[in-house]
C-alpha cells in the first residue's frame, strides 16, 4: 500500500540552518520523514510512517554547485560509511540525516564549518550583485530623464517590478547577514544550535512567503498585460480620423480650410494615433497626421503633423519634461533655436531639428508639435501655436 | 599584499597534512589515522573532512592520485609539506615557550 505522502513548505527561511534542522527533526518525531529528492520550489515531500528520532544536518554546497546538483558521490559515501545519508538539496545546501543517536557530527571543526559557510555568502553576495544592478537599471533613465521616466513610469508591472526586485535584494541580504552572523558563532568556538525554536516566527514567514508569490504572479501578469497593450497598439494603432470627439490639441484639419489639407495614403503608418496614460501621466496621446495641402496658386505640398500631447498630475511634472525635451533637441545633429511666438500661455519653446517644433506648456499640460511642411513653415507653426494657446486657455 | 587564506592550521587541518606524510590515502583512511594517532581525542566529521580535503586541493598543499569508484586517494605536495613543517615547528616552540626553554 502507498504511503501517504504531504507537500510541506518550511517554516523559515532555506538559510535558516539551524531552524530548518530542528523544523526536520520534530516532523520526523511526529512521524513524518522527509522523501529523498522531493524538493520542488522550496516545497519538500514527507512521508508518514511511524515516528523516530532523526538527526538532520545542513550541509553548505561547495563552489560552483547548481540549485539541481547532489553532492559528489565520494563525499556521499564519505558521509555514509559514517552514519549519515543524503537527502535533498535545498537552497545553498544539502541535507543529511542519521538514524543513529550515537553517530558522529558530520562537522567536528568549527573553524572549517565556519569557512565551509563562506561559499553560501559569496552565493547571495552574487545573488545580491545582479539584484541591485537590476534595480539600479531601473533607476538609470531616473537619472537622465527623472521627469519623462515618472511620466511614463505609471504602469503596473513598473511597480510589481519594482516591489520583486526591492524583495529579493531585501531577502540576499537578510541571508547574507545571516550566514555572517552562523560563521561568526562558529568562529567563536559556538556550536549550532541544533534544536533551535523555530515555531515562534512560522506563522510570519509562511505569510511573507505567500505575499511574495502574489506579488511575482501580479509582476507577471502585469508585464504580459503591458505587453500585450503595447503589441496592439503597435500593430493597430487607430487612424486619426477614428479619434473620438475632438482630440484635446490643433491638428492640420483646424489650421487648414477646408479642401486645403488632405490625408495622403501612406506606407509608413501616418495618420495614426496613439492614446495611453498612466498614473502620473493620465493622457499622453501621439498624433501623426501627414497629408497634401492644396496652396492659393493651386500648387500641392506634403506635409507632416507631429504632435505629443501630455496631460500631467502636477505642474511641475509637466515644467521638468519640457526641459527634458528640449536638453535632448540642443544635443541633436540639426538642431537650432528658434524665436518663439508671443503666447498667453506659461512657457512656450521653439526650434528647429529638421522641421520647426514648438514646445508650449499651460500649466499640467504640455503640446510638442513638429509641424514638417515644404513651404510657408513658420506661417503655419504659427498660427497652429495661436490656435493651441487658445484652446490651452480655455481649460 | 593579500592575506594567505591558510595562514592558521587548526587542529584538524594539521591531522589530515600529518596523515599524508606518511602516504598516499583516501578520506575514510584519513579519518581513521588521525583517531588512531590521537587515541580517539580528535575525531573528524565528514563534513569537516571533505570540507579540509577540498580546501587543502585548491591551495595545492595536496593533490588527487587516484580514483577507485567512489573513493579519491590523495597525496601531499610540496607547498603542504611546507606548510605541515611550518606548524609543526610552531607547536614545538609553543611548547617550549610553555615550559619556559630557550
Amino acid at each position: 500500500m502507498d504511503k501517504k505522502r504531504i507537500r510541506r513548505l518550511a517554516p523559515c527561511p532555506a538559510y535558516d540552518v539551524e531552524k530548518i534542522e530542528s523544523w526536520l527533526s520534530d516532523m520526523a518525531r511526529e512521524g513524518m520523514i522527509l522523501e529523498k529528492e522531493s524538493e520542488i520550489f522550496g516545497w519538500l515531500a514527507f512521508v508518514k510512517e511511524a515516528p523516530q528520532n532523526l538527526r538532520y544536518r545542513l550541509e553548505p554546497k561547495e563552489e560552483g554547485t547548481g540549485f539541481a546538483d547532489v553532492p559528489d558521490l565520494d563525499i556521499q559515501e564519505l558521509c555514509r560509511e559514517y552514519g549519515w545519508e543524503y537527502v535533498d538539496s535545498y537552497g545553498n545546501f544539502f541535507i543529511y540525516r542519521s538514524t543513529r543517536s550515537d553517530v558522529r557530527e558530520m562537522n567536528t571543526d568549527l573553524q572549517v564549518q565556519a569557512a565551509a559557510l563562506k561559499v553560501g555568502r559569496r552565493n547571495s553576495s552574487v545573488s545580491l550583485f545582479w539584484e541591485l544592478f537590476l534595480l539600479g537599471s531601473i533607476f538609470t533613465d531616473f537619472l537622465t530623464t527623472p521627469f519623462r521616466s515618472l511620466a511614463f513610469m505609471g504602469f503596473w508591472f513598473h511597480y510589481f517590478q519594482l516591489l520583486t526586485l526591492i524583495w529579493v535584494s531585501v531577502d540576499s541580504i537578510l541571508h547574507w547577514r545571516h550566514l555572517r552572523k552562523l560563521q561568526k558563532q562558529l568562529k567563536a568556538n559556538i556550536p549550532l544550535n541544533h534544536s533551535k525554536p523555530w515555531r515562534k516566527s512560522a506563522a510570519f514567514h509562511l505569510f511573507s512567503k505567500f505575499a511574495y508569490v502574489l506579488v511575482i504572479f501580479l509582476f507577471f501578469g502585469s508585464l504580459f498585460g503591458s505587453c500585450a497593450y503595447a503589441l496592439e497598439l503597435e500593430t493597430d494603432a487607430p487612424a486619426t480620423a477614428d479619434y473620438p470627439g475632438d482630440p484635446p490639441f490643433v491638428t492640420a484639419a483646424d489650421i487648414l480650410p477646408e479642401g486645403e489639407f488632405t490625408v495622403s495614403p501612406s506606407f509608413l503608418d501616418y495618420n495614426t494615433y496613439v492614446e495611453t496614460g498612466t498614473f502620473f501621466a493620465p493622457l499622453i496621446v501621439e498624433w501623426n497626421e501627414d497629408g497634401e495641402i492644396l496652396l492659393p496658386d493651386g500648387s500641392v505640398y506634403n506635409g507632416v503633423l507631429r504632435i505629443t500631447y501630455y496631460e500631467t498630475r502636477w505642474d511641475w511634472l509637466t515644467e521638468g519634461l519640457m526641459k527634458e525635451l528640449y536638453r535632448e533637441a540642443e544635443d541633436q545633429r540639426h538642431f537650432a533655436a528658434l524665436p518663439a511666438p508671443e503666447l498667453d500661455v506659461d512657457q512656450v519653446i521653439c526650434y528647429n531639428d529638421i522641421y520647426p517644433t514648438i514646445l508650449i506648456r499651460q500649466g499640467n499640460i504640455l503640446v510638442e508639435a513638429t509641424v514638417g511642411l515644404s513651404h510657408q513653415d513658420c506661417y503655419l507653426m504659427e498660427q497652429w501655436a495661436q490656435q493651441m494657446a487658445e484652446m490651452l486657455s480655455k481649460k | 599584499m593579500p592575506r594567505k587564506s591558510m595562514d592558521t592550521l587548526t587542529e584538524s587541518m594539521f591531522y589530515v597534512l600529518m596523515a599524508l606524510m606518511t602516504g598516499p590515502m583516501c578520506g575514510i583512511d584519513i579519518a581513521a589515522f588521525i583517531e588512531n594517532r590521537t587515541k580517539g581525542r580528535v575525531k573528524v566529521g565528514p563534513a569537516t573532512l571533505y570540507t579540509i580535503l577540498g580546501k587543502f586541493e585548491s591551495e595545492k598543499y595536496i593533490r588527487e592520485t587516484a580514483v577507485e569508484g567512489r573513493k579519491r586517494t590523495y597525496e601531499i605536495t610540496g607547498k603542504g609539506f611546507e606548510a605541515y613543517r611550518e606548524e609543526l615547528k610552531r607547536l614545538k616552540q609553543c611548547v617550549i615557550d610553555a615550559e619556559g626553554g630557550n
